[in-house]
């Protein structure tokens, strides 16, 4: 005669095994630095942390092109980010060495840079500077297909044209007098 | 190596001045009315120290924030498309995206976000629906880093959690990619990244700010609608903006979940 | 009053992300736990007329729990991580689906058991008679014991009697907690009710239940033995069913009125939902169809006496039309929540394809593999009351 218990003890060794896979498992799979900070794995904050940037600031840019950096400080550009036109500064140079040119948009390209922001658009603040292009062109009575560049220097919009008004007005006061 | 580089610089600098002189173009002769500040060695070597990727200690002082001014934006486009180059997000997903708000004078609702606003606005087709706009606004959207987060919540294997520095973070080796957080999200900034397979959201670019810099959308930004900051640091601009008379809100409100993203003046009417 | 004009969601959420496969997982959760619960009705609470089918409850969910997580795996973006689930729970949150990954390892393991002290006795006695592989399979299966002693049956159903009382609650726990996944989503006002665990709970026991008749009737018409079919049995299964459906019924239903009532801004755009995109799959199919036609169909078995030969063939219709109405709830409630988009101004989409890595296809799979399991499973554990079972009940 068998003893009838056996198959239950066996069963119950059975179960108490399954339990210690999991905690074994559990133990062994438990990433080294969870708990580090809290209850997750502590390491992956620092893995974030040091991914590599793509874009810099445009302290990056004024490095090696101050004379740039200076004509926009005292335009209405002076907040726009030198990479948002031309590209991440990761895609341009190296430390202070440069491996590959920045991409300068000419041309219809230029033009849409220009009018991303500028453009009327419904949304857009009233306050900010807007044009119709079409009739902008037409106003100024210059051809349709002028590039913005050729009135404007991108990096101070109305540093020219502020020039060319104080010497009109310039000559008109010598002309009066 | 440092006269190197700055022989070089001098040099191209120089090259590239009488190029501009030569060539007549205004830029090149407004050079002259500018005083010619030669490069100092000083502002190469901060340059070289400003590109290297040094990461500060983790602050779990700070009290950062996120203010977004909707009256300042103008729907460019420039925060998504630097967000999706710093964070190689996935076309057709998004970790930031720009809403247009359009109420016609029927106090008809219009929203709409064509590529998450990345590729800007036009005109068209609201115009075709609409006849006489009442009041139209953009608004940007981006992870709140809410307080109490929904999404770290529900993370069956705890992937996503709240750092002692208060971003909410994902450990991308660690998630299983079951998309409880995406729908737990109140505020639909989470997906699942079609290429790591895993979910992904905006993290306010922990890696930047950790290297002391602003994140990339903020730092694209050309009207300065987007402001990131300590609120503990009482010259930052958040803090002035926070502890000032503006009027700040925060997206739905009543789920509890206390965003750290705050707007000026939120129209009543954004979700 | 400010009118939406527009269909807008936000760019992360155009479509829904939990795809059929996060439908059939609690379809077939669902279906494990309502045909435990009739085996539990026999083997704990000794309803004599459910005796015939206890056994085949056990094995039939046995069939269904095996592929519970395999919908869920063919979901993960990292199914190779599905692990972390048991190994770095967070119960911290706590996260609901986090407490899922041992509720159901549990269970599983408490029907295992269950079905191996229940088989033990019988399973000796084949281990003599059988041979090869299957003489093996027999022998690790009662751990190379050979007892046949009374002492021995007593143990086994003084055991079974007890994991089937633990499995009881279990069972509930399991399908409800599958509720609690959606009910917890603050997000999602279609999901985000108290009841939601509750409809789960019944709705499952609905699909049990339904599975037992259809698959009893039916195996034993493809085997050729439906004299063997107890109209007993059938009668009590159908009058559980009508009982279970009633419930489910009633709490589907409370849960739009009370949301309906209520009346907030929640309520408009769940309504705008199950009139526009959900309003084939839940008014028509759910409700209409699947739920108003059986429950009159069932109230009439339930309560007439109808002859053997009509409860054979309506029995089994109506069962297969209460398993697609539970069908139709989950993808109501699993898609129907993410068709609803946070925005608040419109609706994502979800259209199914054929052969996508999550599509129909795999999903007709998923639910036919388990049944080609039971038919393996049937090899070693005999679906029906044996001659000895029959002896010792006496």
């Amino acid at each position: 005669m068998e003893n009838p218990n056996r198959f239950w003890i066996r069963l119950t060794v059975v179960f108490v095994g399954i339990i210690a896979v999991v905690v074994l498992g559990r133990m062994a799979m438990l990433p080294e630095s969870w708990g580090k900070y809290g209850y997750y794995r502590g390491d992956s904050i620092e893995e974030e942390a040091q991914r590599a940037m793509k874009y810099g600031t445009n302290e990056s840019c004024k490095g090696c092109h101050s004379e740039v950096s200076e004509l926009k400080s005292h335009s209405a550009h002076q907040r726009l980010s030198c990479e948002m036109c031309h590209a991440p500064v990761s895609e341009h140079a190296k430390g202070s060495n440069k491996f590959a040119v920045m991409p300068t948009k000419k041309g219809k390209e230029q033009i849409g840079l220009c009018l991303s922001c500028h453009q009327k658009t419904i949304g857009r603040p009233e306050k900010f500077p807007m044009i119709d292009h079409a009739r902008h062109l037409a106003a100024q009575k210059v051809k349709p297909s002028h590039t913005c560049d050729q009135c404007h220097t991108v990096h101070a919009p109305l540093e020219n044209i502020n020039h060319v008004k104080d010497q009109r007005s310039l000559k008109e006061a010598l002309n009066e007098n | 190596m440092r006269t190197k580089i700055t022989q070089e610089y001098i040099d191209r600098d120089r090259r590239s001045f009488l190029d501009k002189v030569f060539k007549g173009t205004i830029g090149g002769s407004l050079m002259l009315m500018i005083p010619m500040h030669s490069p100092l060695f000083a502002e190469v070597l901060n340059e070289e120290k400003s590109l290297k990727d040094t990461i500060d200690p983790m602050n779990p002082n700070a009290n950062y924030c996120f203010i977004v001014d909707v009256s300042g934006c103008i729907g460019c486009g420039n925060c998504c498309v630097a967000d999706r180059k710093e964070n190689d997000v996935p076309e057709g997903q998004y970790r930031t995206w720009v809403e247009r708000y359009v109420i016609d004078m029927m106090n008809k609702v219009y929203v709409d976000a064509p590529h998450g606003g990345e590729k800007g606005y036009s005109n068209i087709p609201i115009l075709d629906t609409i006849k006489e706009v009442k009041e139209a606004f953009f608004v940007p959207k981006l992870c709140n880093m809410c307080d109490e987060p929904s999404c770290t919540q529900v993370c069956p294997v705890a992937a996503t959690f709240t750092t002692p520095d208060g971003f909410v973070l994902i450990d991308k080796e660690h998630c299983v990619a079951c998309g409880y957080c995406v729908q737990a999200c109140p505020y639909g900034v989470r997906f699942i990244n079609e290429e790591r397979k895993t979910a992904d959201k905006c993290t306010w670019c922990y890696h930047r700010v950790r290297k002391g810099k602003l994140p990339a959308c903020v730092n694209a930004c050309p009207t300065g609608a987007r402001k990131f900051g300590d609120l503990n640091d009482k010259e930052s601009e958040v803090a002035k903006i926070y502890y000032s008379k503006s009027r700040l809100s925060v997206l739905k409100k009543e789920l509890g979940n206390e965003p750290q993203l705050y707007y000026i003046d939120l129209h009543g009417e954004v979700v | 009053m400010v009118t939406e004009a527009m269909n807008y969601v936000f760019p992360n959420d155009a479509h829904a992300h939990w795809t059929l496969m996060i439908v059939i997982y609690p379809y077939i959760t669902g279906i494990v736990a309502g045909a435990f619960i009739v085996s539990a009705l026999a083997h704990v609470f000794n309803v004599r007329s459910l005796m015939p089918i206890a056994k085949f409850a056990l094995i039939f969910a046995l069939s269904w729990l095996l592929f519970v997580t395999a919908p869920l795996l063919n979901h993960l973006g990292h199914p190779e991580r599905a692990l972390n689930m048991l190994f770095t729970p967070n119960f911290g949150g706590p996260s609901m689906m986090s407490g899922f990954g041992y509720i159901y390892m549990s269970y599983s393991i408490l029907l295992i058991f269950e079905i191996l002290f229940i088989y033990r006795y019988e399973m000796v006695l084949l281990k003599e008679k059988s041979s090869g592989v299957k003489k093996f399979i027999y022998n690790v299966l009662t751990l190379w014991t050979n007892d046949r002693s009374p002492e021995g049956r007593k143990i086994d159903h003084k055991v079974a009697f007890v994991l089937g009382a633990i499995g009881i609650p279990l069972a509930s726990m399991l399908h409800g907690y599958v509720g609690f996944i959606f009910g917890a989503v603050k997000t999602v006002e279609w999901w985000f009710t108290p009841l939601m665990p509750i409809i789960f709970l019944l709705s499952a026991s609905v699909s049990g239940v339904a599975g037992m008749i259809l698959f009893y009737i039916v195996i034993k018409k493809i085997t050729g033995r439906m004299d063997e079919v107890s109209t007993d049995t059938i009668k009590t299964l159908v009058k559980l069913l009508w009982t279970f459906f009633i419930l489910d019924f009633l709490f589907e239903m409370i849960e739009i009125a009370v949301h309906a009532y209520g009346g907030t801004s929640g309520w408009h755009h769940i309504s705008s939902a199950l009139n526009g995109p959900l309003e084939w799959s839940f008014w028509t199919m759910q409700v209409k169809v699947l739920s108003i036609i059986p429950f009159f169909i069932l109230m009439y078995l339930s309560l007439r006496n109808v002859s053997r030969g009509v409860l054979m063939l309506v029995a089994p219709l109506v069962s297969l039309m209460l398993l697609a109405q539970v069908l139709f709830m989950r993808w109501n409630v699993v898609i129907g929540g993410q068709l609803m988009a946070k925005s608040e101004r419109g609706f994502a989409t979800y259209h199914p394809l054929w052969f996508e890595k999550e599509g129909i296809l795999m999903s007709i799979i998923l639910l036919v593999a388990p049944i080609v399991t039971l038919w393996l499973l049937s090899r070693i554990f005999p679906l029906w009351e044996s001659e000895s079972d029959r002896e010792h009940s006496a």
